[in-house]
């Protein structure tokens, strides 16, 4: 699975990652893995970054399967 | 009613794109715009060099059309623009414009003030200050957070 991210996230994470999720998981288990391999980035994979599938923003609860792209937005801010 | 959306990878004239609003305005009474400016201190004090404005690849114009577009319907104006950089912008150099016409002036003054509220808790940019100590990523403060509340 391709994870793809943005802002402070693409700084400390780097911009894209790729993750073996055999079957699948939610985003919550994405999260929760991501900020244990990375634990240096935890704070910032928590509930203000939203997660997009498709350019759509997901909830937690939202399944994704292998082959799927995820995209983590930290907070934004324009003007 | 009109409304124009553009992300501009180079630096914009604002009075340039004032102007071209009041032409376009000729059959109303108000025209008001704002003008956001990258400034040369952060609020810590330290100097900023530039600020860097990444953007998404699909969403982050379509953020700026979404919010303009609702800016157009909620308030009775005639034209809403929204130009808005992204990339590296110097200190001093222009962000964003948003402006708004109407025949009357409360509707261009609330439209263009919703546009700045939401555009600073909404729009799609992730923005970082860099000066001479070092870089930080801006978000949006609780205040940025409750002018957007003011709206709902």
């Amino acid at each position: 699975m391709k994870i793809h991210f943005y802002g402070r996230l693409a700084e400390s994470l780097g911009r894209d990652i790729e993750v073996e999720v055999p079957g699948g998981c939610s985003i919550a288990d994405l999260r929760q893995r991501l900020a244990t391999e990375y634990p240096h980035a935890a704070n910032s994979l928590g509930h203000r970054a939203r997660a997009l599938v498709g350019d759509v923003v997901v909830a937690d609860s939202h399944f994704v399967r292998p082959g799927d792209s995820v995209e983590f937005f930290p907070p934004v801010s324009g003007g | 009613m009109s409304v124009e959306t553009r992300l501009e990878t180079r630096p914009f004239d604002p009075s340039a794109e004032l102007a071209k609003l009041i032409e376009r305005s000729s059959a109303d009474g108000a025209v008001v715009s704002f003008v956001g400016v990258a400034r040369p201190q952060a609020k810590s004090g330290e100097d900023v060099k530039r600020l860097v404005l990444e953007h998404h690849p699909r969403l982050t114009l379509k953020s700026l059309e979404d919010i303009a577009v609702e800016a157009a319907e909620r308030f009775d104006v005639s034209h809403v623009k929204v130009v808005h950089r992204c990339g590296d912008i110097a200190a001093g150099e222009p962000i964003v414009f948003a402006g708004a016409s109407s025949a009357h002036r409360r509707a261009a003054f609330d439209a263009a003030n919703y546009l700045m509220d939401r555009l600073k808790t909404e729009a799609v940019f992730w923005k970082r200050e860099e000066g001479p100590a070092g870089a930080s990523w801006i978000e949006p403060t609780e205040a940025d957070y409750a002018d957007r509340g003011r709206w709902e």
